[in-house]
């Protein structure tokens, strides 16, 4: 008993470093429940988008506005970030990339290529 | 839950649909990117073409067989009360065959001017 409460536990979150794949991990998880939350928020546009002339002009005008431009782009990130860590663990799966240096690199890749393309194709449109 | 969707068949699946989103995804962004709709007449011309119907319908359900086994590996690492994780569980999969079904309906109903 002694011994099970001398082990050190230590669970603060804020001070455990995690390497970039767990980072990776945790975020492609975090992402695609983002995603998925925001299904049927994207079937209601849809459905606004086809009803009518009108219904059309309302979506476009949503699209354009400021406040929804950002949510935009970090819903363009978001997308981007799991699309990139998706094809990532496919490589994975095929057996290229498990080394952990090489795992290690192609995750801060993955990291910042998710951002940076999620910019530039903001900037973009 | 069932064991068809379990285990091995789960996880290629997962693959599967994840390939089908990987190549749909970018290039539905990248032909709205070069060709934009700015107009109500060619958005739903576009959207009853058959070719882009039917790839948005399969779209629909690799995307919502997708989200299920990613959001039922998700309910089942961190929800271990079995109440709990069967109830959620039976809600996320009620609400995706509804988006489904709510999605396929505004697919089916598009009717572009012939």
């Amino acid at each position: 008993m002694a011994r099970k409460t001398k082990r050190p536990v230590f669970l603060n979150l804020l001070q455990i470093k995690l390497p970039a794949a767990a980072l990776l991990s945790v975020a492609h998880r975090a992402t695609g429940i983002v995603m998925f939350l925001l299904i049927p928020f994207c079937i209601y546009l849809l459905e606004m988008s086809v009803s009518d002339e009108m219904g059309f002009h309302q979506v476009l005008a949503m699209i354009d506005s400021l406040p929804f431009q950002l949510l935009l782009f970090l819903m363009l990130w978001i997308l981007l970030h799991h699309l990139l860590a998706g094809i990532r663990y496919l490589l994975i799966d095929m057996d290229l990339g498990v080394d952990r240096v090489v795992a290690r690199r192609s995750a801060w890749l993955v990291i910042f290529s998710g951002f940076a393309s999620a910019s530039l194709l903001g900037v973009l449109l | 839950m069932s064991r068809s969707i379990s285990g091995l068949r789960a996880w290629i699946f997962q693959r599967i649909t994840a390939i089908y989103l990987a190549v749909f995804v970018p290039v539905a962004l990248g032909y709205l990117l070069f060709y934009p709709v700015t107009s109500y007449q060619p958005w739903v011309e576009l959207l009853s073409s058959p070719w882009v119907n039917t790839s948005l319908l399969l779209f629909v359900f690799a995307i919502l067989l997708h989200g299920w086994i990613g959001i039922r590996d998700v309910v089942i690492d961190y929800v271990q009360p079995f109440s709990a994780r069967i109830g959620l569980l039976v809600l996320v999969g009620l609400g995706l065959v509804a988006c489904g079904a709510w999605a396929a309906r505004i697919l089916f109903n598009v009717k572009g001017v012939v």
